[in-house]
């Protein structure tokens, strides 16, 4: 049985009874010199992800902020062979991991995502990220069609990355005030995003600063969270 | 929290493997993740964002036919 690594904080001394990890094994408490993670057993290693052990890894990330201290999260899929090899790393880390507890302290993550940019000017004129979505049989063979689908998926790529441009610099001056740290517009996945930190004291009045600034012509955007600050751990 | 809120939204979801996968202290230890597995991750949510895109276009090309007329 190997050890699976969920996260790591100052105070997480005991995790709650019933908290189920990866494969519904029970979360425990795993102390490393003065540091404590939490922590469950692991039979398949490596861990193949799956959406609800994905799920699983951040409801007890998500429950360890809940219990008041900002926790650091790990990232999926990380085992060791077991506890003590788990706490040896932690503990040789103890510096740095105590310096980014410190930055993050009293914080949580908030994710601005956007699905749809801004329909894409081109060659003059305005081009629908969904032109010819529903005439493909139209085309005059597969290759052409392919392509096409191609250079919509391009355009709608593009989109997605000028609009989270767009939207970090309205909030970043929008909720400056209440941002405490902003990462750059990354894409993955679909869609197109970036995390802001914040305080967990003025959790409402930063969502409502940052909903406030997002522009809504044409563009579609989510505001997630709040999340244990999984892009602001940094190398650990 | 998140834990509580994650249900089978598309975005959510992308949004959660982006987050879980991609981001995160990394310490030391044994963190080996399937290129394909996410893949098929990937591709799972790329249909369903897909579907809903399509969606939302017939909508709009139907409203847009309803102003019209």
């Amino acid at each position: 049985m190997a050890t699976y690594l969920y996260c790591i904080g100052n105070d997480l001394n005991t995790a709650p009874p019933t908290l189920p990890g990866i494969d519904g094994v029970p979360v425990r408490a795993l102390h490393a010199t003065g540091l404590a993670a939490w922590v469950s057993h692991v039979a398949e290693v490596p861990v193949t992800p799956t959406l609800e052990r994905m799920k699983a890894h951040d409801a007890v990330c998500a429950a360890a902020l809940e219990q008041g201290e900002t926790p650091l999260p790990v990232r999926f899929g990380q085992t060791f062979p077991d506890d003590a090899a788990a706490a040896d790393a932690i503990a040789s880390r103890r510096p740095t991991i105590r310096e980014r507890l410190g930055r993050l302290a009293g914080c949580v993550e908030l994710r601005i995502v956007v699905t749809r940019g801004r329909e894409v000017r081109e060659r003059g004129g305005v081009v629908s990220q969904d032109e010819g979505a529903g005439d493909l049989e139209a085309r005059p063979g597969r290759g052409t069609a392919f392509l096409r689908r191609l250079a919509r998926q391009g355009r709608a790529d593009l989109a997605r990355e000028v609009g989270c441009e767009e939207i970090r610099h309205a909030v970043r001056h929008g909720a400056a005030a209440y941002i405490v740290e902003q990462q750059r517009c990354e894409a993955a996945r679909g869609v197109a995003y970036f995390p802001v930190l914040v305080r967990r004291s003025q959790l409402g009045a930063s969502r409502a600063a940052i909903a406030a600034s997002l522009p809504s012509e044409g563009i579609e955007a989510a505001l997630l969270g709040p999340f244990p600050p999984y892009s602001f751990t940094g190398d650990v | 929290m998140s834990g509580e809120s994650i249900d089978n939204d598309p975005v959510e979801l992308s949004d959660l493997i982006n987050r879980v996968l991609d981001k995160g202290a990394v310490i030391a230890g044994s963190i080996t993740i399937s290129v394909a597995d996410i893949d098929l991750i990937q591709l799972d949510l790329t249909i369903v964002l897909t579907a809903i895109e399509t969606a939302r276009a017939s909508e709009r090309r139907r409203r847009a036919l309803e102003a019209a007329e």
